[in-house]
């Protein structure tokens, strides 16, 4: 794997509240980052950077990362996609795609993943008696669900990854690749909401909104 | 002065400030089967031996009873820290010890934002209860499994899913440039510290059966390793490529780790990870230098000369030692510890099983949850290879090669599915199997003592 551009964190003081988050990305100066965490206003200017990442599988990984040192705040949402659509404006949720966000400050820190992907077909094949216990005999097959559609998958439960530590989140994520006097930037948007425990054995849900983010995709 | 140390400059800021960990939803990825199936499987072995074993497996049986104070009471005891309190006699031992490494706090973490034993609202102790037995990672591509040991543990860049996104991935970002304390004893930061040992140090106490893995020297009150071309000096940089190492390539992917100590490219992702000493090694610790040696010489391997005498001497104290070794032999019977996957159903998958056969009724006849069946833990014992006379970590690996090959056996593989007779037939298996190996190595344990004395 090989990141091909990397993130230039500007260590920027961070403003924390301040109004209204706007509605419009392109408006953000470069390299910021606004949203809303449990209702609280956050804007991170000159403390992000987007990377694009060859997973060498037919996959590229677009990230936008934050790191805010004077706040102690880290931020990174990554979302893989089929290379063939890296120059497209891309409209995802962790309900269908490969999209993750970990956020890490002092006081709050949570993960958000997808509670269901589908398995991939990685050539696996399983060993089946037909012949019964007396007379064994063996044959090899492929996974049956490798011929099902997704929702059949998903009522069967064959050929599906969950993560029921995920159920109750969600994410959603809006990337648009820009190119501004010669430089590569993601503008994007992002909303979701996060889990995590409260009391014992007990969680409350994070919501994230009003998610926006500008960052230049150095090194392209 | 260029980002990466203007980078390390304010981390350095951030590592002074008084942070603290909190617990953020993850999954309980690594406490295979969980607890109350880590107990009855435990528990299950020690009924097999009484009732079903061979005579020299009921007189082992026998003799564990009497050394450990009783059959279900007496003795010293033994708190394995999980909130049951401590346990009386050789069935209720072997039920703590079976399920005992999942509550120890010794393998600790530090980065900007997180400190602690448990900061990811997993105990990340569970680490070192995996064996990587994979050849691919899921897109097909090869994956070298044998950097520090014959079989390496769970690490990051050898997972099955990797470089794919799932919760391994997402763990790997949440902890990135993270490193581990490596001398526990002598942290003073880590005030919960809890080992099953005096001066418990998994970083070195595990560094058994021939392990390479190269440590370092421990910096400042945390005692981590954050020297270049060492292990635990970094989680995985695949956020900020702020790790000290790079490694090569394999496939296209890093899998070799220090290669180039402090070569680090800033550029490029992934280029240094941690690698966990596998399952077995945390096993051969706790078997060969506290249960056989008493502590007498901790050097990372065998002297029979120190276990001469314990056939007679062993304290009811010292029994727990032999009885925590067989949590690792369960973890082995899990397919996600032997494909090395915190996702994939991991979590899910184990949550049934203990759901079921954790709260099997002793002796009942629930289809639903007595996944015990005798007769097929007799099958098992007969078509191993290993016995009570070959080495320890033999006798696991061999166990965890049959989990890798479970999920080959059609309606087995859980790592795909999540159907009902999936689960149950994979469940069903490795809870057998689990008895099987606890069998073997409890007989092993008592004939070693007599063989060594």
């Amino acid at each position: 794997m090989r990141t091909y551009t990397v993130m230039i964190m500007l260590l920027c003081a961070v403003v924390i509240g301040g109004g209204a988050l706007g509605a419009d990305p392109d408006r953000l100066a470069p390299n910021t980052v606004v949203m809303k965490i449990d209702g609280k206003e956050y804007r991170f200017p000159g403390a992000a950077a987007g990377t694009v990442t060859d997973l060498g599988n037919g996959t590229v990984r677009l990230t936008i990362a934050l790191r805010d040192n004077s706040r102690g705040v880290m931020m990174r949402i990554s979302a893989d996609i089929p290379e063939d659509r890296m120059g497209e404006e891309l409209h995802l949720a962790a309900d269908y795609a490969d999209i993750a966000m970990i956020y890490k400050s002092s006081a709050l820190q949570f993960i958000i993943s997808p509670a269901l992907q589908m398995a991939r077909d990685s050539d696996i094949q399983y060993y089946e008696n037909t012949g019964g216990a007396a007379k064994s005999r063996i044959k090899k097959r492929r996974p049956d669900w490798l011929g099902m559609e997704r929702e059949e998958r998903i009522a069967s439960g064959k050929g599906i990854i969950r993560e029921k530590s995920m159920d109750g989140t969600s994410l959603f994520l809006v990337i648009r690749p820009v190119a501004d006097s010669g430089r590569q930037e993601f503008r994007g948007t992002f909303s979701g909401v996060a889990r995590v425990p409260a009391g014992k054995k007990g969680t409350r849900p994070v919501v994230i909104n009003g998610g926006q983010f500008r960052v230049e995709v150095i090194g392209q | 002065m260029n980002m990466k140390k203007a980078l390390s400059s304010c981390m350095m800021l951030l590592i002074a400030a008084p942070f603290y960990a909190a617990a953020i939803l993850l999954p309980e990825s690594a406490l295979a089967f969980a607890d109350r199936s880590h107990k009855n499987s435990a528990q299950d072995a020690v009924i097999y031996m009484e009732t079903q074993g061979t005579n020299q497996q009921r007189w082992a049986a026998d003799f564990l009873k009497a050394k450990t104070g009783g059959r279900e009471s007496g003795g010293t005891g033994f708190d394995p820290n999980n909130g049951d309190g401590t346990q009386y006699g050789f069935i209720n031992v072997a039920r703590a010890g079976a399920t005992a490494p999942d509550y120890t706090q010794d393998l600790w973490w530090d980065d900007t934002t997180t400190w602690g034993w448990n900061a990811v609202g997993i105990n990340f102790t569970s680490w070192t209860h995996f064996m990587n037995l994979l050849k691919t990672n899921d897109d097909g591509n090869t994956l070298k499994y044998d950097n520090y040991n014959d079989f390496d543990g769970y690490s990051w860049n050898g997972c099955f899913g990797f470089p794919n996104s799932g919760i391994d991935y997402t763990v790997a970002s949440y902890m990135n440039n993270a490193w581990m304390t490596i001398d526990l004893a002598n942290c003073t930061d880590c005030t919960e510290k809890f080992s099953f040992v005096p001066n418990g140090n998994p970083a070195v106490d595990y560094r058994q059966n021939g392990s390479t893995n190269p440590l370092g020297t421990p910096h400042g009150t945390k005692k981590v390793g954050s020297d270049d071309g060492t292990n635990y000096n970094c989680y995985s940089d695949c956020v900020f490529n702020e790790c000290p190492d790079e490694g090569s390539t394999l496939s296209g992917l890093y899998q070799i780790p220090n290669t180039s100590p402090g070569g680090d490219d800033y550029w490029t992702s992934n280029q240094d990870w941690v690698v966990f000493e596998p399952l077995d090694n945390a096993a051969a610790f706790y078997y060969n230098e506290f249960f056989l040696e008493g502590g007498a010489s901790r050097n990372n391997h065998l002297d029979t000369g120190a276990a001469a005498g314990r056939y007679y001497s062993i304290s009811s104290a010292d029994m727990k030692y032999l009885a925590i070794t067989m949590h690792y032999a369960g973890d082995s019977c899990i397919q996600h510890h032997i494909w090395n996957t915190s996702g994939y159903n991991h979590s899910d998958y184990e949550t049934w099983v203990e759901d079921r056969y954790g709260n099997r009724v002793l002796g009942g006849s629930d289809g639903n949850a007595n996944y015990e069946n005798y007769a097929t833990v007799t099958a098992m014992l007969r078509s191993r290879s290993n016995g009570e006379t070959d080495a320890q970590e033999d006798i696991i690996t061999e166990n965890a090669f049959l989990t890798y090959l479970l999920r080959y056996r059609s309606g087995c593989d859980v790592l795909s599915n999540t159907t009902e007779p999936t689960r149950k037939s994979a469940g069903t298996h490795a809870v057998n199997q689990a008895i099987a190996t606890i069998v073997l190595l409890y007989e092993k344990g008592v004939m070693d003592l007599r063989r060594y004395r």
